[in-house]
């Protein structure tokens, strides 16, 4: 990714040895599939936010978003013996939830967002309203306002990237269906558009 | 979908910076104002127990709620057929919304032929047993999550987990 020569000659060993388990999930998973529960704990800790973020930017409701959540994790430890690519098990959460929250909004017979800009059925938000002690923070409730008038996908985006840890974008877009190159250039319009809402307050 | 013109503009590391500041506090927003809730994550770590070593998975192959040429047809009490396979052996099951909200499963196991069956659910495991021509019923199944632990014979299989 960066130049050659970059400062790093001394970790390139270290770096081969790690390669693809930047984060440590290879051996997370590899932990898990022995049983090993404070590593599943971990999975679901580190990963639990972003399967989260994925339903909610499918505009699920509480009960649906837990659905997903649940079955997602159960999906992982019935496949966790076979994925292909432990160091990626974030990816293949992001692709197992966006496919979970598509068959709740078919069953529904709700809008399928397709990547772009489709319009979802905005049923449900994609936050749940402000509650009235949030309210009294200023800079939250703008947050909160600015987001809801941007567009659909600008809504859906910004919710996926606002899961703790903030997801790869190679997890956004299997969350979402977007193109990888599309993600970084829409986040910057988003933000731009936001800021705009916000006035500069 | 056009691009507005001003976004064409140059942005510098200022603009990256404020981008994250603001990405920053979107981010608190979601944390303190929508976090996965304390249940859902204590049924996820909960899941590990399910691991199981002596099943062979049977993969969802097929779910005629999502099939686009039957959505047309589909009114709100039509059961969802669902079908997992596995190497020698392929469960369907019928999905029946009861008036109570439960759902009840019949199935069919292929090829024809007697087992007993185990519905692990959110509300705890009901059991069934397949007749002679592989048939089955299983009542008071909640809504959610739902696999099918298929025994026939030595060979256990496990169909893989599906929302009901």
């Amino acid at each position: 990714m960066n130049g050659a020569g970059d400062a790093g000659t001394a970790a390139e060993p270290y770096h081969e040895a790690v390669a693809g388990d930047v984060d440590g999930d290879h051996e997370l998973v590899g932990r898990a599939r022995k049983g090993d529960q404070a590593a599943w704990d971990e999975i679901v800790g580190r990963h639990g936010s972003r399967v989260w973020a994925v339903a909610r930017a499918h505009r699920l409701n509480s009960a649906d978003a837990e659905d997903v959540f649940q079955v997602t994790f159960l999906r992982l430890v019935t496949h966790i013996e076979t994925i292909r690519d432990p160091g990626r098990v974030g990816a293949w959460l992001a692709t197992t939830a966006r496919h979970e929250c598509l068959r709740i909004l078919r069953r529904a017979g709700r809008a399928v967002p397709s990547g772009d800009s489709e319009i979802l059925d905005a049923a449900d938000p994609l936050l749940p309203p402000l509650e009235a002690n949030l309210l009294a923070d200023e800079r939250q409730a703008a947050l909160h306002a600015g987001l809801a008038r941007l567009s659909e996908q600008c809504q859906r985006l910004l919710r996926v990237l606002m899961a703790d840890p903030e997801p790869s974008y190679e997890e956004v877009g299997r969350a979402l269906g977007m193109p990888i190159g599309s993600i970084g250039p829409t986040r910057g319009r988003c933000l731009k558009h936001l800021k705009r809402e916000l006035g500069g307050i | 979908m056009s691009d507005d013109v001003d976004t064409a503009e140059v942005t510098g590391p200022d603009d990256d910076a404020a981008d994250d500041a603001l990405m920053a506090e979107l981010r608190a927003l979601a944390s303190r104002h929508d976090p996965v809730p304390v249940e859902a994550i204590a049924a996820a770590r909960s899941a590990i127990a399910w691991r199981t070593m002596d099943a062979e998975l049977a993969e969802l192959t097929g779910d005629s709620s999502v099939e686009p040429e039957l959505a047309g047809v589909r009114g709100p009490g039509t059961p969802t057929l669902l079908t997992f396979e596995a190497t020698d052996l392929t469960v369907e099951v019928e999905v029946v919304v009861q008036p109570d909200g439960s759902r009840r499963l019949l199935g069919q196991l292929v090829p024809a032929g007697p087992g007993m069956l185990e519905v692990r659910h959110r509300g705890g495991t009901v059991t069934a047993a397949a007749d002679e021509v592989g048939r089955f019923a299983a009542d008071a199944v909640a809504p959610g999550p739902v696999s099918l632990r298929c025994r026939l014979g030595e060979s256990v299989v496990e169909t893989d987990w599906c929302l009901v």
